[in-house]
Order: structure tokens, then sequence, then C-alpha cells
């Protein structure tokens, strides 16, 4: 069993059902995100592991011991569960100075008064915001707030850190500085973390493992890689895109003698490997989903590549997007570094590598693709 | 592991029912903001709930002294329709009903029909002109608000009263011009009266309105090419809608209800309304047709605040009022700044201090005829005996100075009961935002508004008159004071809670819960200290109510709990102007000095009056 350990946890609101039956198993000290859009039921079951929300079905294990259990009549309360939280708005004290507010649950571990003054001293050295003692949370910025909810947080030491989209408040850049300071904290505290956001990117550079949801229910369970390379179903690869992916609906044809996908409008056909043809039949709708980098475009004709024209080409500095359009097709690139694609001029373009998913079900049948051109 | 598929394969689906369902009661139980919901529904039953139920009761069956009087054969508490037949349909429905009901309801539609205009322009000049002097302006437009509406009326008779009625003459009068009748009592001079008292409500809801309006709105009709009148009419006005409704709603109620001031000019002249008739019927022992002319005017005070409703609708609740970047751009007034300038200003200061000197000065004349060659102090001062039979000046007189206590320590002590229960109420319907429980301990604690206060005493009189089960009998007790006093005023103080726990994040508590803090500990460190500027207002608001209320205690107070309002009035009904006219004094200059010290210390806004 993991360090937190969630067994079919439901949480009902009425009608709505907010986390249906999700199981998870979360290793002692990984990272972990739970991502997903809002209202998918991602901080419901953050708050229900940290003791804020009671589950409607299911069981909840912490470090091995039950902590939620509604057959075995079994409750443990919040602050004995040991878990720290770091809520969205921070939750500072506005009343309460930064010291008061990060000496507050040591005063309620009954610490002497000199004891809870060094760990304190110690905690905002720690978190660089040592000379602001004095001030009230009002007085801090975005990111020194959130550096005082964090030291509140780690200064009692639970073995496991809650985040609730703890960075969504705080502009692009501090986001960035922010996101390197809680990797650091987790390599350096080695509690076991769940992380809570919205942010794909957010997620992918920060977890050992990700959680998405939708729903309330759980879409897949992966490491960041897998994640981005082999979505499990249309919604996780919708959602993983960045900016956005390739989605070409189609339907499976014969063409020589071997299945090939045929696109629903446009001419384009991508002959099949063995592995998936023996897993779909003809007809069968399907979707080819391709992230931009897995497509070239190039200026000059090449060999297995369908003729585009360029619609728009948006340059980034250290990536340009490109977008492409031929009849009934639309389509985009990403190049690495500054390329210099004339709006309305002709290219060439490769497909490298593709996933594969069937219409009915959403979910993933296969991927093709070695890195060459597979048309 | 193990234990639990012992626990899914041993025990019996019933078993296992029993233990979840039992389970699930505790963890509910466990949460404090659901226990304390409870706690506050028990009180809400006990005094909203039972009060009106209590009514329906009252109007629909045989009182003791109907039994008694009549020779009835019935015994106490049978069910009757007579009341209700008596009010409706009987030779006395017009005296009882029809008129008053008439009354009632001309009055309130005049009152909200000067008020509201008067109000609203007022608001207007004040926030979106360039008016000078217009913070002073609007500090002293809410004056009127703060004194007691009943003052006016004492006030409008120092000056217009005739010789009709006997007693001391207005200023008018005793300067040698006749006063017609319908000027001196009646309709006109109530209206006009309870106008000076009520255009406060206006503006303070639509100054606040017209001040967090942005006025990039009205600037986008205008770069689209309306015209000025356009966008008044089409982007403005409608924003101001909600407002205005909000004003309309709460004017008219109150002046349907109201007591005091219909009382004094009505009575004299056999002029009922409701609120009065309501009052003589339940002093003369008809409580039954009393409380069926009560349920009338809660019928039509929820019809308005349900039509208000319908009108403005919930959609048009505009949340783009306010926020970011408002901007207030003012208009010119141009050639008319200066002379609309001094008559606002005139009309302010006659508002407020007509009423005050005429009032003091009548207090100071030996005769109340303004003889200005017999001036005194006796009322005032006098020795006991000096004044009539064997009254002292009211600041030497025994039974004053009690009432003075009395009405102070009803104020304090109602005024910190009402706003704690306002912040405890504001935790349990916050906190449990969306629960069955949640709304319905909001909309009870929103009940009382539509209950005359003349009618909320009368149903506490007969209710607290004998014990309840474990409640003792509390008439004549200070108790009950204080008691109808929290109830009454529910519906504010209520709302002022849940508008500043709305304000505190509830992670700010869930941070601390989390800690291991207890409730108790939670709510001193962090919910009270947070609320507390909220809390404030809402007991400064309270203060100043409590001390100047008449229509809710005059049924309710002894000679043990008097309280000055009350006083006032016996002393009205007993024709000792000068006392009376003093007494009044006395509590304008409380009301006003609470209202000042509050402003001083606590920068408390009378934001919270609506509904």
């Amino acid at each position: 069993m993991g360090f937190i350990s969630l067994q079919g946890i439901t949480k009902r609101y009425g009608k709505v059902t907010a986390v249906d039956h999700l199981n998870l198993e979360i290793e002692k000290g990984e990272f972990h995100t739970l991502l997903g859009p809002s209202g998918c039921g991602k901080t419901t079951t953050l708050r229900m592991i940290a003791g804020l929300e009671e589950l409607s079905e299911g069981e909840l294990f912490i470090n091995d011991r039950c902590v939620y259990s509604v057959p075995l009549a079994k409750h443990v309360a919040a602050p004995d569960r040991g878990v720290g939280l770091i809520f969205q708005s921070y939750a500072l004290w506005p009343h309460m100075t930064v010291y008061q507010n990060v000496a507050f649950g040591l005063k309620e571990k009954k610490f002497s008064k000199d004891r809870i003054r060094t760990v304190v001293t110690d905690m905002l050295e720690k978190v660089q915001m040592n000379g602001y003692e004095n001030r009230y949370p009002s007085e801090l910025s975005g990111g020194e707030q959130q550096r005082v909810a964090i030291a509140r947080m780690v200064v009692t030491e639970p073995p496991a850190f809650l985040m609730d989209e703890p960075l969504s408040n705080l502009d692009a850049k501090l986001r960035m500085r922010l996101r390197s300071e809680l990797k650091r904290l987790h390599n350096e505290s080695g509690a076991t973390t769940v992380y809570v956001t919205h942010d794909q990117v957010e997620a992918m550079t920060l977890s050992d493992r990700i959680t998405v949801m939708q729903l309330g229910l759980l879409q897949q369970d992966a490491t960041p890689t897998d994640l981005y390379n082999t979505p499990a179903n249309l919604f996780v690869a919708d959602f993983m895109g960045n900016p956005q992916v390739n989605k070409l609906d189609g339907a499976i044809a014969v063409k020589d003698g071997g299945k090939v996908y045929s696109s629903a409008t446009g001419s384009l056909t991508v002959p099949l490997g063995d592995d998936i043809a023996g897993s779909v039949s003809e007809g069968q709708e399907v979707a080819l989903v391709m992230h931009p980098e897995w497509l070239k475009a190039s200026p000059t004709p090449v060999a297995n590549s369908i003729e585009m024209k360029v619609y728009v080409s948006l340059m980034a500095g250290c990536e340009t997007l490109i977008f492409l359009q031929s009849d009934g097709l639309s389509l985009v690139t990403r190049e690495q570094g500054q390329s210099d694609f004339q709006a309305d001029t002709k290219v060439w373009v490769t497909l490298n590598r593709y996933n594969l998913y069937d219409m009915g079900t959403e979910s993933l049948v296969g991927t093709g693709g070695t890195g060459e051109s597979c048309l | 592991m193990s234990e639990l598929d012992s626990v899914y394969t041993e025990s019996s689906s019933l078993k296992l029912f029993i233990t979840k369902s039992f389970f699930r009661l505790r963890r509910w139980l466990s949460r404090p903001e659901k226990i304390m919901g409870l706690i506050l529904l028990a009180v809400l039953v006990i005094l909203v709930v039972m009060p009106l139920i209590q009514i329906v009761i009252g109007a629909s069956t045989y009182s003791y002294s109907d039994v008694s009087r009549r020779n009835l054969d019935a015994e106490v508490g049978d069910w009757t329709i007579y009341h209700w037949q008596r009010v409706v349909a009987s030779r006395m429905s017009p005296v009882l009903l029809i008129k008053p009901l008439l009354h009632s309801m001309a009055i309130a539609i005049g009152v909200v029909l000067v008020a509201l205009p008067l109000g609203s322009l007022l608001a207007w000049l004040v926030v979106r002109t360039d008016l000078p002097l217009k913070k002073l302006m609007g500090n002293l437009s809410i004056i009127p608000y703060v004194m007691p509406s009943w003052v006016m009326a004492l006030a409008w008779f120092t000056v217009f009263k005739n010789s009709r009625l006997g007693g001391a003459p207005g200023f008018l009068e005793a300067m040698g011009i006749n006063v017609p009748n319908w000027l001196s009592y009646g309709y006109i001079p109530i209206v006009l009266a309870m106008t000076i008292h009520y255009f406060p409500y206006a503006f303070i809801l639509v100054s606040g309105a017209i001040a967090s309006m942005d006025s990039q709105l009205e600037d986008t009709g205008r770069v689209l090419g309306a015209s000025q009148r356009t966008v008044l009419r089409k982007i403005t006005f409608p924003l101001m809608l909600p407002a205005l409704g909000s004003a309309f709603v709460l004017i008219f109620s109150k002046a349907l209800g109201t007591f005091g001031t219909p009382a004094i000019l009505g009575l004299p002249v056999k002029y009922y309304t409701v609120a009065t008739r309501v009052y003589h019927s339940i002093r003369g022992g008809n409580t039954g047709s009393a409380y069926a002319l009560v349920i009338f005017l809660i019928l039509i005070s929820s019809l308005t605040i349900y039509m208000n409703a319908r009108v403005i609708g919930v959609r048009k609740k505009f949340t783009t009022i306010g926020g970011k970047g408002t901007r207030v751009k003012t208009t010119k007034l141009g050639r008319a700044r200066i002379p609309v300038a001094v008559i606002v200003f005139t009309f302010i200061s006659v508002c407020i201090l007509a009423p005050l000197s005429m009032l003091l000065l009548q207090s100071l004349t030996l005769h109340g005829d303004f003889n200005f060659s017999e001036l005194t102090l006796k009322f005032w001062i006098g020795a006991p005996g000096e004044v009539y039979a064997s009254n002292a000046g009211i600041l030497r007189d025994p039974a004053v100075q009690a009432g003075m206590w009395n009405t102070i320590k009803l104020a304090v002590i109602a005024a910190l009961v009402a706003s704690f229960s306002g912040l405890f109420f504001g935790y349990a319907v916050v906190k449990a935002r969306g629960s069955f429980l949640s709304k319905l301990i909001e909309n009870l604690a929103f009940t009382p508004y539509i209950i005359p206060s003349i009618a909320f005493g009368g149903i506490f009189l007969s209710m607290f008159a004998r014990s309840w089960g474990p409640i003792p009998s509390l008439y004549g007790t200070f108790t009950l004071l204080v008691l109808v006093t929290v109830a009454k005023r529910l519906p504010y103080t209520s709302r002022t809670g849940i508008s500043a726990m709305m304000q505190i994040d509830k992670s700010l508590e869930e941070a601390a819960y989390l800690r291991g803090t207890s409730w108790v500990k939670r709510m001193w460190a962090i919910i009270i200290p947070l609320g507390k500027s909220g809390m404030m207002a809402g007991f400064i608001l309270s203060l100043i109510t409590s001390m100047r209320m008449l229509s809710l205690i005059i049924l309710l107070v002894t000679p043990k709990t008097m309280v000055l309002t009350a006083m006032t009035y016996r002393f009205v009904e007993q024709g000792f102007t000068q006392q009376a006219n003093a007494i009044a004094v006395l509590i304008i200059i409380m009301t006003l000095s609470g209202y000042f010290l509050a402003t001083v210390l606590g920068k408390s806004k009378l934001e919270h009056i609506g509904g």
C-alpha cells in the first residue's frame, strides 16, 4: 500500500458527485500531482485527504493507518493525520504578523517560547523571509506571502505536504521561480507531496507522477513522460496539449491490402504498423492525435510528405508555432528556435509520430511512428 | 485490510446499515457550524416561528377576555371564525379593518412617493455633482434617520397643533395664526413627519449604489452615440433599479406598520391606521381582532417583497457594479451650484434643527405656548411637586432617571447580544452554505422583517405572559425587552453577520483547524478578531435603534422596566406636553451622541439598513 492510499473514495454534494470511486496509491516520498480542469474533483480529493471534507464512501489510509472509513466507523481528525496543507489563497491570518503566523502551530504543540523562537527564525531564514517577522500579510507581495505560507506548513514537520494550487495567484515569472523552490523543498524534506493544479506544464515540471481527473473520475495515473507521450484517452491527450494538440477525425480504410488511417476531411492517409493494424477493423472511426513537434514543416519538397499552406506563423523567441492549412486539414507544428515562414507560402509536412484513438471509447488504440516520416 | 473485509463479510447488511448511519450522524454532529445551526434554529423557533403561529392561533380562537366578557358558551382556546368575521364582514369591519387599512396604505404610498425621489435626488447631488460641502451634506442627511421617527410627530405638534384639542398649542397658533385641521392632524402631517425620517433610507441605499457604479458604463453609452437622456434612461436608471427597489420595500413596509407617528398625530382626531388599531385592540383586550389585522399587514408586506423580487429579478443583482477601476465622474451644476447648495443645506438643517429647537423651546415655556416672557426651567430641573401633581422636572424625577438607566442598559445589552448572535448566524449560515439548515435559518432570520413592530410586541406580550415548558413567564422582565429587541433586529444583524463572515475566507479557519486548534480557540483567535469591524457596525446600529424604538416595546414595558421612549408616549397621552418634549430632546441627544461616538470611534457605516 502507498503512503497515502485512496480506496474507492467518493464525495457527493446532494445529487452532484464531485469525486467518483477514486483509487489511488501515492508512494512515500513521491511528488504526486492531481491534474485537471476546474470542477474535476482534484481539490475535493485533496481536502478529503487533509480531513477538511468528509467522505461519502470509501476508505482512506495514511502511513498504513486507516484515517477514514464509513463501514469501520473510523475517523481520524485532520490535526492527527500528519499532513500539512497550503491553500490556494495562502490563508495567512491577516491579523497576525509573519512571526505569529508561523509560530501558531508550534504554540498549539506546546513548544517552549525559546524553542519556538529558534525554530521560527530558522524556518524564516530557509524561505528567505528573515527580517520580515513583524510584517503583516497585507504588507507582503504575493510571492512573499507564499513563502510564509510554506514556512507555516513546513515548520511543524508533517510527513506529508498537501498543496492546493499554491502558485495560481502569482504572475508568470514568480511562478517559475517558486516552482523551483517547491521542487527544492520536496527534494530536501523528502516529504510525500500531493500537489493540485490545473496547469499541465506545472504538473509536468514538478511531478514524479501525475493523476489526471475529469468530472470526478480518474482518467490516467502515470509518469509525466508517459502522460505526455501516450495519453490514455482523448480527454487526457487534449488536456496535455501545450498549447494544443493536432486531432484529426477519420476512419480505418484498406488500401493496397493494408489497413490505413484515412482522414474524414482532406485526403490524408497514414499506413498503420502491424501492431496497430491488428487491433482495428475496417470502417472503425478513429482520431489521429499528434503533438505539434511530432510534425515537421519543410520549405522545400521532401519525400513522404503532404503539401500544405502556411496560415500564420507565431514566433516566440525560443520556438515558433506554424499553423498550416490545406483542403479540409488544419495542423499546427512547432519548430525549435526562430523559423521564418511567411503566410500563404507552400510547405511540405512530414509526420514522425502519432497516437490513434477509438472514437467510440475515446481510448488509446496504439502508437505509431519511429521518428522517421510515417506517411 | 483484513479488518475491513471481515466487516463486510461477517456483519449482516442491517448491522452495517446501522453502523453507517450512526457514524454519519456522529460525523455530522462533530461539525461546529451544524451544532450552532441547530441551536440557532431552536432560538428562531422560539422567537420567530412560535410568535407567527401564535398570531394565527390568536386570530382563530377565543381568548380569555372573549369568553368572560360576552358569556359565550365556549371554552378559552376553542377554534372560531368569530374574529375574522368581525374584522372582515361585520358592521365593525369598516372601523376595524377597511378604513385603517386604507389609511395605512395611503400613508405608506404617500411616504414612498415623497421620500424616494427626495432621497434619490439628494444622493445624486451628493455623489455625482460638484455641489459644495458634499461630504458635510452627506453626513447631515443621515441624521434624521438616527433620530426617532416619532420625534418628528411631536415636533410637528410644537409648530402646527391648533386649538381644536386641549393642551399646549403649537407655535403658529400661539402666534395667532389659525392652522387648519388638515395641517394639524391626520394624513398630511403623518406623511410629512414620516418622510423626514424615511428619506435618509433612500439616500443611504441609492447613494451607495451610485457611488459604486462605474461611470465607464455610462461613458460607453455616450461613446456609442446615445444622448445624455438616453443614457440616463437606458443605463443609469436600470442599474439603480435594485437599490431603488430595496429602498421602496424598506420604506413602504416600515411606513405601513409604524405606530408612533400615526398614534401621536392621528389618534387625537380618531384617524386610525392598522398599527394604531392593533395597539388599541390589544390594550382593549380584543387580541383576536388585533391578530387578524396583523395578518393583513404581514400579507401586504410579504406581497411587496415578493413583487420587488419579481420585478427586479435575481439575475439583475448586478455584479458589474463595483469592483476595480470604479471611476466616478461628477456632473457640473454650473450656475445652479450655489442656489442648489443653499436649498439642500436649508432643507437638511430644517429637518434636523427645527424639531430639536422647537421641542426644546416649548419645553422651556410655562404653558407651552411660546410666551417667552414666561420662560422656565421647571420641566427640566423643577423640584418634586413643582411641576403638575407630584412630578419633578425630568432631570430630577427618579422615574425618568430610572427610565434613562433602563434605556441605556437595554440598548447596550440588546446591541451586544444582537451583534454576537449576528456573528453566530453568519458563521452557521456561511460555513454550511448550500445546506438545507443554512438556508432555513437564513430565511427564518429574515422573517421578523415582515412583522410590524407593534404586532411583534403584542405577540411577545401574550406568548411570554405565561410559562412555556422550561421558559418561565417573562412578562414585566427586562429579559423580555432584550429578547424582543434582538428578535426584531435579526433580519439586520444576521445579514451584517453573514456579510462579515463572507469576507473571511474559510481557509483561514481551516488552517488553524489543521493545526489542532479547538473550535473555541478558533472563534476567539481567528473568527472574532477578523469579524470585529463588521460586528462593530452592527453593534452601533442596534444600539441606536434600541434607544429610539417605541412601537416594539410600548406594549411590553411595565413601570419597573420603563424606558424613555415609552415614557414620552405616556406623557403625550396624558397631555404633559413640556415633559414629553423634554424627554424627546433627551433621547435625541442620546442617540445623536451615540451616533457621533460611533462614527468617530468605529468608522462604522450605515449601509446595512436595507433589506
